[in-house]
């Protein structure tokens, strides 16, 4: 036994004479537990065949290697933990694989992160599996498993207060219908070209969508108060896409005051060049004193667009939107053509007690005549490494539950290790 | 008789360093010569070993060895009397993201999709590059195995002044958090 620890010292001594320069190696994860439940018709709250629910965990391990190297590899697994033998009928992600049959039901891993960057002076070079943050291609972190990206990104920092970036994506793992991953059977690679979800949704030609997505973009806050940003998408095949925003704060005329403008334009091309062009714009007021924050939002999509402005990794339908009205639970409303939504949203922290959450969100769609309106309710609190929230939100959609309201009560359980 | 005698050396060579932790957190060995040298400590369960920098090792006796006795207060202190770090101390709120320093405890916030990450524990400074104003810091590590850690987080905050700070851990990802002081 003692032999073992001195080998185990020995094997940790050499290993930090052979890395000197390696730093900040962190391991790190979370385990999740998500759960839940309607009263959409003809059944109650917490009954099985309303409710869904899942088990996620991820181990990481991040690193600072030598010559300004860094890199990161994750993953993911999933599984039921057999939750569908009598609590619920659902799945939060991975219901279905990339070729839509039913997966989610068996445990199932993949690595969602993979990547290497090197920084050259002020430009960082990213490369590999990794999630993405911009306006029209983006990972969802609201479900219990975040879509990810094999991409190279570049990072430039040269201009004063301003951020260039170029970025290539090649595929992605994002699913459509809110299940926003898709799932692994059988060591199946969850990755397809980018730009699948749309042509599956359009049933569109994938030979023809093999040329992945470009961005470029300039984030700056050269503007006093202000942080504008620029961003241009050529998706191969499918489309053109600017996305321009500028979050302005209004501090030195009321403090806690912000303000911000979106508006966004997607030109379809290639095998959907016939469908017309979409376009929103969005307009937000914010507010912050201490503990509190208030925002309200408006927006407005072209009457005439066909493509919706949301998420375009995780297809047409139920996408996430950036636009600032979007909804805190019924995704795909907001950024869907010839549609006016407003948002007011307050937020509460109180301290030792909870942090307290109210969301109000109404869309109204032209065309179809199809309305929607939610209220959610959220209280998070952290009990050592676990974290806690508990929602409550209140649905009465035209396309949903026959038109009428129904409740909705969802739990999410994150315990980080 | 021989096995004893072997055993009594062995452990003779285990114990022999002098070890002193410093001020600053460093750890060093006092040779018999009169000279020193910085050696990097690994604490492993109840046992510490001490690295030296030609790649032998040693291991530390607690009882007899203030940085064996010391290392997990010693690392926590590391830096924290730094002007740049003591800048840290307070609260600290920008969009979705939210830190509060004490002395010896941290606590960070961050909207995650509709929960929040929270982190919370004593806090280590790993870094501090002075040229870029930029403290390197570990939050609620579970364990430390020498450069390895296990849990919390890792932030990197670039002070800007006494009211703002910026969050820089996530520019590899394009995501860059200002920071204002609570009052």
């Amino acid at each position: 036994m003692k032999l073992a620890k001195l080998s185990l010292a020995a094997i940790v001594a050499l290993s930090v004479s052979a890395f000197a320069d390696v730093e900040n190696v962190k391991f790190s994860g979370n385990a999740k537990l998500y759960y839940g439940t309607t009263d959409m018709d003809p059944n109650d709250l917490f009954d099985q065949k309303n409710s869904y629910g899942q088990a996620a965990a991820t181990i990481a391990v991040s690193a600072d290697l030598a010559d300004g190297v860094a890199g990161k590899i994750s993953a993911i697994g999933l599984s039921t933990l057999g939750l569908e033998n009598n609590l619920v009928s659902g799945l939060w992600a991975g219901a279905t694989d990339r070729n839509g049959n039913l997966v989610g039901l068996d445990a199932q891993w993949w690595v969602n992160e993979a990547w290497l960057a090197k920084t050259f002076g002020n430009t960082t070079i990213k490369i590999g599996r990794q999630e993405l943050d911009t306006p029209l291609a983006f990972s969802e972190k609201w479900n219990i498993a975040a879509n990810s990206f094999d991409a190279a990104v570049i990072l430039n920092n040269d201009l004063p207060e301003t951020t260039l970036v170029a970025a290539w994506v090649g595929r992605g793992n994002g699913a459509p219908g809110g299940q926003v991953v898709y799932g692994v059977s059988n060591g199946s690679d969850p990755f397809k070209s980018y730009g699948s979800a749309i042509v599956d949704a359009y049933s569109l030609d994938p030979t023809k969508v093999d040329g992945g997505a470009y961005a470029v973009a300039a984030i700056t806050k050269l503007i006093p108060m202000t942080t504008a940003q620029v961003w241009f998408y050529d998706v191969a095949d499918i489309a053109n896409a600017w996305w321009l925003q500028a979050d302005v704060n209004l501090e030195e005329a009321v403090a806690g005051l912000t303000a911000g403008l979106q508006y966004a334009y997607i030109d379809p091309q290639g095998q959907i060049s016939a469908l017309n062009e979409s376009s929103a714009w969005a307009l937000k007021l914010g507010y912050s004193m201490d503990a509190l924050k208030l925002a309200a939002a408006y927006s407005s999509t072209d009457e005439d667009g066909v493509v919706p402005v949301a998420n375009t990794a995780t297809g047409l339908s139920a996408s996430q939107s950036k636009l600032y009205t979007e909804a805190w639970w019924n995704y795909g409303y907001v950024g869907a053509p010839d549609t006016d939504s407003w948002m007011v949203c307050a937020g509460y922290n109180m301290e030792d007690v909870a942090d307290l959450t109210a969301q109000y969100t109404s869309t109204s769609q032209d065309k179809t005549g199809i309305d929607m309106n939610e209220l959610a309710l959220t209280a998070s609190k952290s009990f050592g490494n676990l974290d806690a929230t508990l929602a409550y939100i209140y649905t009465d959609a035209d396309d949903q539950n026959g038109g009428d309201g129904y409740n909705t009560i969802q739990v999410y359980l994150t315990y980080n290790f | 008789m021989r096995k004893a005698t072997l055993m009594l050396l062995i452990a003779t060579l285990l114990f022999a360093g002098e070890y002193i932790t410093l001020e600053n957190g460093k750890v060093i060995e006092l040779k018999p010569d009169g000279t020193w040298q910085e050696v990097k400590v690994v604490k492993k369960n109840d046992e510490t070993i001490a690295i030296k920098p030609d790649g032998t090792w040693e291991k530390v006796q607690a009882t007899k060895v203030e940085a064996a006795n010391s290392l997990e207060r010693a690392v926590d202190k590391k830096y924290k009397d730094e002007p740049i770090v003591k800048k840290l101390l307070g609260k600290w709120q920008g969009d979705g993201i939210y830190y509060k320093f004490s002395k010896d405890k941290a606590i960070f916030k961050k909207k995650v999709g509709h929960s929040n990450k929270v982190i919370e524990g004593k806090w280590v400074v790993e870094k501090i590059d002075e040229k870029n104003g930029i403290v390197t810091i570990n939050i609620g590590e579970g364990a430390r195995l020498g450069f390895l850690t296990f849990g919390g987080a890792l932030r990197r905050l670039q002070v800007k002044s006494d009211d703002t700070i910026i969050d820089v851990s996530e520019k590899l990802e394009g995501k860059v958090y200002t920071l204002h002081k609570v009052r």
